[in-house]
């Protein structure tokens, strides 16, 4: 009985909530964009179109999925599995107040997970043996991996401030004040990187249609379609979630009311991302590469080095475990 | 866990036996990085997550960019996987031969008896306080380390220097 609660209801106990957040999510998105447009969205199926998420799913599950002949077929299923499994392994570090699984590394388990992504992307681009879907990935892979570095740089500042790896100290350090209003700049910069990161507009050159077609995913169609469209929405809200946690964490709440509280914050920060897309028009190429590697790369390190120096000549370092 | 230790230590030979049978080198990067996987899953097994999630970090970024240049690089319709003739050989060969060296060289007791906090009596684990000596009393050899990768990657940009002058060229 431990066994099957630990192994098997825990994790679907947070699985199936992100899963039926994320449709409604692929809902939101569309509603939005539409009102956005001067258009209503989808209406039709159920009630104000909420049923429209699943009707896509079932849509999806039922087509025939296509396997190119000459792709690498292996690779070529594998991937998607691979790209869903990992954004939903990403979040069980998550205090959402209680993690489900306490990680001393949280943190670096999460970068770790986001640059195994880049792998599936790079993979299925390559394995569908598609230049369009070769070009895409490889766009995709260089866009992402620029991005990572300043991630990581920015990650690495507030963890001098916090102490540790561990996303649970992160609550710790936000007893008296949000790490947004000391880190403001690096939380400007941070919300930015996760756009290019989860390949968001106006970062989603990858899918950029009139070049190539549809980025890395143009020979999949039906089910592994699906579980791309899904993994790609899964790290949208992961990636949110990870922003509240290191910038607007509110801990001085009862437990009870905490995931309510940190709920409408990734909300809030989503449909930033969705308006984002509805109103900026998409970077140049060499705009892109230069906002990382000439903007923000240069801030981030000096940041670093002013965040290590300050806590050290203010005689405030955090306890370092 | 020391049943998910030896699956992972399985997992980590089969993994090094697809690098080295030698397909076409798309899956030898794919095959690598299942064992960078594996290899760092046995490292969380003996304790030192930190250093075998850092480690994991810098083969990826590694391993991406080898693949990204073997694609560049050579472009084939139907390249070599590990179901192909000679591939599956090499296969077999060497799965056999890690069988014999394990009968030879039997390891025994690899787990040791000390765990990475030494038994709860460090405070800082094994793996952060490595670190931290790498960047003080290590700091000498870290240096030297740094210089021989600035020398790889001189000689490196001298092997493959452009046209007639390189080592390496088409023929």
């Amino acid at each position: 009985m431990q066994n099957l609660l630990n192994y098997i209801i825990n994790p679907l106990m947070l699985i199936i909530p992100i899963l039926v957040a994320v449709a409604f999510l692929t809902l939101l998105e569309r509603k939005l964009l539409g009102y956005m447009q001067q258009r209503k969205g989808p209406n039709l199926t159920g009630p104000m179109g909420l049923l429209q998420p699943i009707a896509d799913g079932v849509k999806l599950f039922i087509k025939e999925p296509i396997r190119p002949t000459s792709s690498s077929t292996t690779l070529f299923i594998i991937m998607p599995t691979m790209a869903l499994m990992l954004a939903l392994m990403a979040w069980t570090p998550m205090p959402m107040p209680t993690p489900m699984s306490d990680m001393n590394i949280g943190l670096l388990f999460i970068l770790t997970l986001s640059s195994l992504t880049v792998y599936s992307i790079l993979w299925s681009g390559w394995a569908s043996n598609s230049k369009y879907a070769l070009l895409g990935a490889l766009r995709a892979v260089a866009q992402t991996i620029s991005y990572e570095v300043t991630l990581t740089l920015i990650l690495l500042s507030t963890i001098m401030l916090v102490g540790n790896f561990s996303l649970s100290t992160l609550i710790t350090t936000q007893e008296p004040i949000w790490l947004a209003a000391p880190t403001w700049p690096l939380m400007m910069m941070w919300y930015i990187s996760t756009l290019a990161e989860t390949n968001r507009a106006p970062f989603d050159l990858t899918e950029g249609e009139s070049e190539l077609v549809s980025g890395f995913n143009v020979e999949y169609a039906a089910g592994p379609f699906a579980l791309f469209f899904l993994a790609e929405y899964t790290n949208i809200l992961m990636m949110n979630t990870l922003s509240c946690m290191l910038f607007f964490n509110s801990s001085n709440t009862q437990k009870e009311i905490y995931p309510m509280l940190l709920m409408t914050k990734i909300c809030l920060l989503t449909i930033g991302f969705l308006w984002v897309r509805a109103s900026y028009p998409r970077f140049r190429y060499d705009q892109l590469m230069h906002l990382t590697w000439k903007n923000f790369l240069p801030l981030t390190l000096a940041l670093l080095l002013w965040y290590i120096s300050i806590t050290v000549s203010t005689a405030s370092t955090p306890p370092l475990l | 866990m020391s049943y998910f230790l030896f699956l992972f230590l399985l997992c980590f030979a089969l993994a090094i036996i697809g690098v080295a049978s030698n397909p076409s080198p798309f899956y030898g990067v794919i095959g690598l990085v299942m064992a960078a996987f594996f290899g760092c899953a046995v490292l969380v097994g003996f304790g030192s997550s930190f250093v075998s999630l850092v480690l994991f970090l810098i083969y990826l970024g590694g391993m991406l960019v080898v693949f990204v240049y073997s694609i560049a690089m050579s472009a084939e319709a139907y390249p070599k996987t590990w179901g192909d003739f000679l591939v599956i050989l090499y296969v077999f060969g060497f799965a056999f031969l890690i069988l014999v060296f394990s009968f030879i060289f039997e390891v025994s007791d690899i787990m040791g008896s000390l765990t990475v906090d030494n038994v709860g009596l460090y405070v800082i684990r094994m793996d952060f306080g490595g670190v931290m000596l790498l960047y003080s009393i290590g700091g000498p050899v870290l240096l030297l380390c740094g210089f021989g990768l600035l020398l790889v990657l001189f000689v490196v940009l001298e092997l493959t220097r452009g046209l007639a002058r390189g080592a390496l060229r088409i023929v």
